[in-house]
């Protein structure tokens, strides 16, 4: 034991093969070596196999036609790989933005009905979900679509609501259609009046909030706000050609794109990545500034440091080196046949307004009915109302059926969670159990029920994937089959990952940031 | 003088007598009047979900015996939706299994105290609601006639009239003691058991076959034609199996046992006895001789790593024989493949428990307790290994597990997955919750890359890219090994999510007692920390379980033979069954719902017993 000139003892340092912060390090290091080395195994035996069988990996494909068709989506005969993931991506996007309304509704209702005073509609609600939760989703998709598949065939008689000879709805084992309001060209310039219409309606609702808060009268926000947005999208059909001056604009700005030299972005992109990697170090520098000097770093700190130093440098160095990222990114140089940098970009905007268009004067939606024309519905040819693919109806009732159980649970978990004394103190005050739930209770419990129902939206966006069992052309499906036509199984599993992996972070920032405006703030 | 000071009595103005509080008032109308029709809202959602529920089941008894409807196609496939193409001469080994499984099943009954108990009233009621249910058949839809049998309906009616006036007279035998006496659950399941086998000896149901006109319902055949003795056996033994846990239920080591038998069933059942391994014997007796040598030499260098005495010097050579462990492990074997995995096995078991030694050892007691765990370890590792690398002896059926199919495939999936995503995901939880940045990084990004994309992408990757990165002698692997493997590596990050939810939920103090202790952190981990984050997720776990088990159900896609791709693309396709889609998917459906609906009552249960959830 060694002692300091007061004869205290002082510390002793532990021998270097115990001392604890070396072997952190030692192990940390050992175990990213270890995923290295499997990752090094991993990809020789790729290439061994690869040479063996005579294949390779090449996203060639995405330029190429596939000659596969589709069963549904914006466009059924694509003519490059690339296309055919891009139908993907809507149909399965347009599977999860339908899903999701609809489950909440019907989550939230029947999560309020097993709450219900009324014996029976909380007894089949119950006997529902009970059902429901123990069935496998997949085996209620494929049973939707065998019962969807027992409908007729399309002729005239399997309409509903005839109005002269056409119908309103058609019900058959080709599909399910309703008349629908098609987007013409000129949708986009109205799109544009009807933004600046949201943000108007979003300072009436200010506005509102503010009457109701000072007391002065019925603020009626709920109608003001919906009538601003009614003004905004009439105002819109009639004087979206206004509009029209968007494209030059546009047209400009993809210019721009195109003469300014490329070392101009790989210098602004550089200097980006650069600072954001300095605000990433210096607000660790800043959390340990104490008034004596700076404090002691802990490894997380020093780990942040040096990580976002490294990342930062490296990815500086790769856009200054490789000048054709750069240059891709600005849509200067076509690479691979179909990229599309910003100057493509926006010159497809400029395509949307007013000169660009063919006729920039008619209206931005049209109704129609849909139209039978020798057994099959002609928009399957061209837009005609809206039709809905058995396939894609089958998917869409089985995930909704099944997540709106899930939430109805949440929903009713959060109902529960709201202290009692509320619901007794609204009925004291002589609210009807209706306003109660609406004005009192669910305000409350959507705190609560956020988190949850988040997630459940997650699942229903992972289990459109299983959409390949009915057939509809999700992402899944169609890389599936291209995968078949074409044997590159590797590309499409990345773009698979790319995708979901980006879709589930939106949707779940999307939800976090609403449960962070929702937190308690506590001192 | 006692009687002046102390009164004998005192008058608190209370009468001598007080009468019990009147009942409230009770009956059908004011029961109706209070839940049916409390507001004029409630009335109208009454008279129209009333009305919507007669619609809706009558389109239901439709649906179902309607005379098109080809309910045999299920019926008469049932063996190959539960195990699907298992060879004929080998069923006596599923027999045993399912014998097992029933016995288990009732030991648990008895030993887990399923002490829920019916009040005869309730029962009695149940009986007379379930005859007048079938006695409505009277009024049921025509279709019942063609069943073969002209007037089944009003048979149907009888018997259901017969079992109401049964339960009634019951309840009225018993008057008011009634509502006191019960029975409980576990002798009800008896007695329906007992039923059920003695139906199979007594229903007959028409059978279709093949004639030379035809597909004609030829003859009626008892249900289960080939099987009927069988599920009698099977039956006696649970009700068997009750019995002799009722006799054993208080000793104090059963429920632990019980647990890591039903844990072990399903793998040691499948691997050891349903696959009908051919075992070299004179291998094998080899292998053993090396694992009890192993097991002597483990136990005295365990004994000197560990004991008391040995300091340093016992850390320093555990980690020297990790690494030479994990030398053997990469050294490219060329000749007598198995025996050189064997020996390597045993190196890095006997490695790992080295290292753990320090830990787990310490004082002579504690280290001979370690080195008889190894002992046993050795041995049935040992064991395990010689039923795994034996080939199946099964005629006809490649390796791997392609011999199962159907609900037995279903079942083995799911608890291979659950068993090996388990440890799996306790270790990334632990690793997205450490210290170590770099580690974190790893089981985060890990965590997060598996959990973003759906499951089905993961089976397919498995299924085809596995080609892509395997070395030749894995590509042998059959499909079915590649699900699992897939399962469970997916698994793992939804348990490791949930574990951390159980680790973030622990206070401080419990680490820091464990520190001001000098516990050290495997100790801390596996004896404080581990134990209390487990139990505060169970409900969560559970859940887990459930979904993993709904989500074999993906394994259709990927064209194993399991219960939906028998009954949506084997049996439709049968000559005369063909377009029989419906039925089958809702006996899909009536399939996976019991398991799932009893794990998820179970789980509340347990949430109830555990007393979670409640301030």
């Amino acid at each position: 034991m060694a002692l300091d000139q007061d004869g205290i003892i002082l510390p002793e340092k532990p021998p270097f093969y115990r001392d604890l912060r070396i072997i952190k390090w030692i192990a940390q290091l050992a175990a990213l070596g270890v995923v290295a080395f499997v990752g090094w195994l991993l990809a020789t035996q790729l290439q061994h196999n690869l040479a063996i069988q005579g294949k390779e990996i090449s996203f060639v494909f995405l330029s190429k036609p596939v000659g596969i068709t589709l069963s549904d989506g914006f466009n059924t005969t694509p003519t490059s790989g690339m296309q055919a993931l891009a139908v993907g991506i809507t149909n399965t996007l347009r599977v999860t933005a339908s899903g999701i309304i609809a489950a909440i509704l019907l989550g939230t209702l029947l999560g309020v009905a097993r709450l219900s005073d009324n014996w029976i509609v909380s007894r089949a609600s119950t006997i529902y979900v009970e059902t429901i939760r123990n069935i496998p989703v997949l085996v209620q998709i494929v049973f939707w679509q065998v019962l969807l598949r027992g409908l007729g065939p399309l002729t005239l008689e399997s309409g509903i609501f005839n109005v002269g000879d056409k119908a309103v709805f058609y019900a058959s084992a080709k599909g399910l259609s309703f008349p629908w309001f098609n987007p013409t060209d000129t949708r986009w310039q109205w799109v544009v009046i009807f933004a600046i219409g949201i943000y108007a309606a979003k300072r009436v609702y200010a506005w509102r909030i503010g009457v109701q808060e000072a007391g002065t009268g019925e603020a009626r926000v709920g109608t003001w706000v919906l009538l601003s947005l009614a003004v905004a999208g009439i105002i819109g059909w009639y004087a979206h050609a206004l509009t029209g001056f968007m494209h030059h604009v546009f047209l400009f700005t993809a210019g721009l794109f195109e003469t300014v030299p490329i070392i101009v972005y790989q210098l602004l992109i550089s200097a980006i990545v650069a600072y954001v990697a300095y605000r990433v170090v210096r607000a660790r520098l800043n959390l340990l500034e104490t008034p004596n000097g700076y404090g002691k770093f802990s490894d997380d700190d020093w780990y942040r440091i040096i990580a976002a130093s490294i990342v930062g440098l490296l990815v500086v160095i790769l856009f200054m080196t490789q000048a054709g990222i750069s240059a891709a990114i600005a849509g200067q140089e076509d690479v691979a046949g179909t990229f599309m940098g910003f100057q493509q970009l926006f010159e497809i905007f400029a395509s949307k307004f007013g000169p660009g268009l063919a006729d920039s004067s008619i209206p931005p939606f049209d109704p129609n009915l849909p139209v039978l024309s020798e057994g099959t519905f002609a928009n399957m040819v061209g837009g005609v109302g809206k039709v809905f693919t058995i396939q894609f109806f089958a998917l869409w009732l089985g995930l909704v059926v099944y997540t709106a159980v899930f939430i109805g649970e949440a929903v009713r978990a959060g109902v529960l969670a709201v202290a009692k004394g509320q619901s007794e103190a609204g009925l004291a005050v002589g609210l009807r159990r209706g306003q109660l739930l609406r004005m009192i209770v669910l305000p409350q419990a959507f705190r609560i029920v956020l988190p949850p129902i988040g997630n459940q939206f997650l699942n229903l966006f992972k289990n459109s994937s299983l959409a390949i069992a009915v057939g509809f052309s999700d992402i899944v499906q169609v890389g599936q089959t291209v995968f078949n036509q074409t044997g590159q199984s590797i590309p499409i599993f990345l773009v698979w990952m790319l995708f979901y992996s980006i879709g589930s972070l939106s949707l779940s920032s999307i939800v976090n940031y609403y449960n962070r405006k929702l937190a308690l703030v506590e001192r | 003088m006692d009687d002046k000071m102390y009164p004998k009595s005192i008058d608190l103005g209370v009468p001598e007598q007080m009468e019990p509080p009147e009942p409230p008032p009770a009956g059908a109308v004011l029961w109706a009047k209070k839940n049916l029709f409390s507001t004029p809202f409630s009335s109208i959602l009454t008279l129209v979900m009333v009305g919507g529920l007669i619609k809706f089941l009558w389109a239901i008894a439709k649906f179902v015996l309607i005379e098109t409807r080809q309910w045999r196609a299920p019926a008469q496939n049932s063996r190959l939706v539960m195990i699907q193409g298992y060879p004929q001469e080998e069923m006596w080994r599923i027999w045993l299994t399912v014998g097992v499984v029933l016995f288990l099943f009732g030991m648990t009954m008895a030993v887990m105290g399923d002490r829920r108990y019916l009040s005869v009233k309730t029962l009695a009621r149940g009986i007379m609601a379930g005859g007048g249910l079938l006695a409505l058949a009277f009024v049921g839809p025509t279709g019942v006639e063609a069943w073969g049998h002209g007037n089944l309906r009003y048979k149907i009616a009888g018997i259901g009239l017969i079992i109401f006036l049964i339960g009634f007279a019951w309840l009225k035998i018993k008057g008011e003691a009634a509502k006191e006496e019960t029975i409980s659950n576990a002798r009800v399941a008896a007695v329906v058991a007992l039923l059920f086998a003695a139906n199979l000896w007594v229903m007959k149901a028409p059978v279709t076959g093949e004639s030379s006109e035809g597909f004609v319902a030829d003859e009626w055949l008892r249900i289960a034609s080939t099987t009927y003795v069988p599920w009698t056996i099977v039956v006696i033994i649970g009700i068997l199996g009750y019995f002799i846990g009722n006799a054993v239920k208080e000793h104090p080591r059963v429920r632990g046992v019980l647990v890591a038998w039903w844990l072990l069933s399903v793998p040691v059942i499948v691997v050891a006895f349903i696959r009908k391994p051919a075992i070299d014997w004179g291998a094998a007796g080899v292998q053993l001789g090396i694992a009890v040598v192993f097991a002597a030499i483990g136990y005295l260098v365990l004994k000197w790593m560990g004991g008391p005495k040995t300091g340093e010097i016992g850390r320093l050579a555990a980690s020297l024989l990790m690494l030479a462990a994990l030398i053997l492990l990469f050294v490219p074997l060329s000749e007598n493949l198995t025996m050189a995995r064997y020996v390597r096995t045993f190196v890095m078991a006997l490695a790992v428990f080295g290292l753990l030694s320090p830990t787990f050892g310490g004082t002579d007691v504690n280290v001979r307790r370690l080195g008889r765990v190894w002992i046993i370890t050795a041995l049935a590792l040992s064991v395990t290994f010689i039923f795994v690398s034996s080939p199946s002896a099964l005629p006809g059926t490649p390796d791997g597990m392609d011999f199962l199919g159907g609900f037995a495939l279903t079942i083995t999936v799911a608890f291979f997955a659950i068993l090996l995503s388990f440890p799996l995901g306790i270790m990334l939880a632990l690793g997205r919750n450490s210290t170590l940045p770099l580690l974190r990084t790893l089981c985060t990004a890990y965590i997060e890359l598996v959990r973003s994309v759906p499951l089905i992408t993961w089976l397919f990757a498995a299924i085809n890219l596995g080609d892509f990165f395997l070395p030749e002698s894995f590509r042998t692997i059959g499909p079915a090994v590649r699900a699992v493997a897939a399962l469970t590596l997916f698994a793992a990050a939804y348990f490791a999510e949930n574990v951390r939810g159980g680790l973030q939920a622990l206070p401080r103090g419990q680490y820091e007692a464990a520190d001001a202790l000098g516990m050290s952190v495997v100790q801390k981990t596996a004896l404080i920390t581990m134990p209390q984050a487990l139990k505060a997720v169970i409900p969560a776990l559970v859940g887990m379980v459930i979904s993993l088990y709904k989500d074999t159900s993906l394994l259709a896609i990927i064209g194993l033979f399991d219960i939906l791709y028998i009954l949506r693309n084997v049996v439709p396709n049968q000559g005369q069954f063909i377009g029989s889609f419906m039925e089958n998917i809702v006996i899909a459906a009536v399939i996976y719902w019991p398991l799932a609906f009893m794990m998820s009552r179970a789980s509340m249960r347990l949430e109830e017993k555990l007393g979670l959830g409640s301030r």
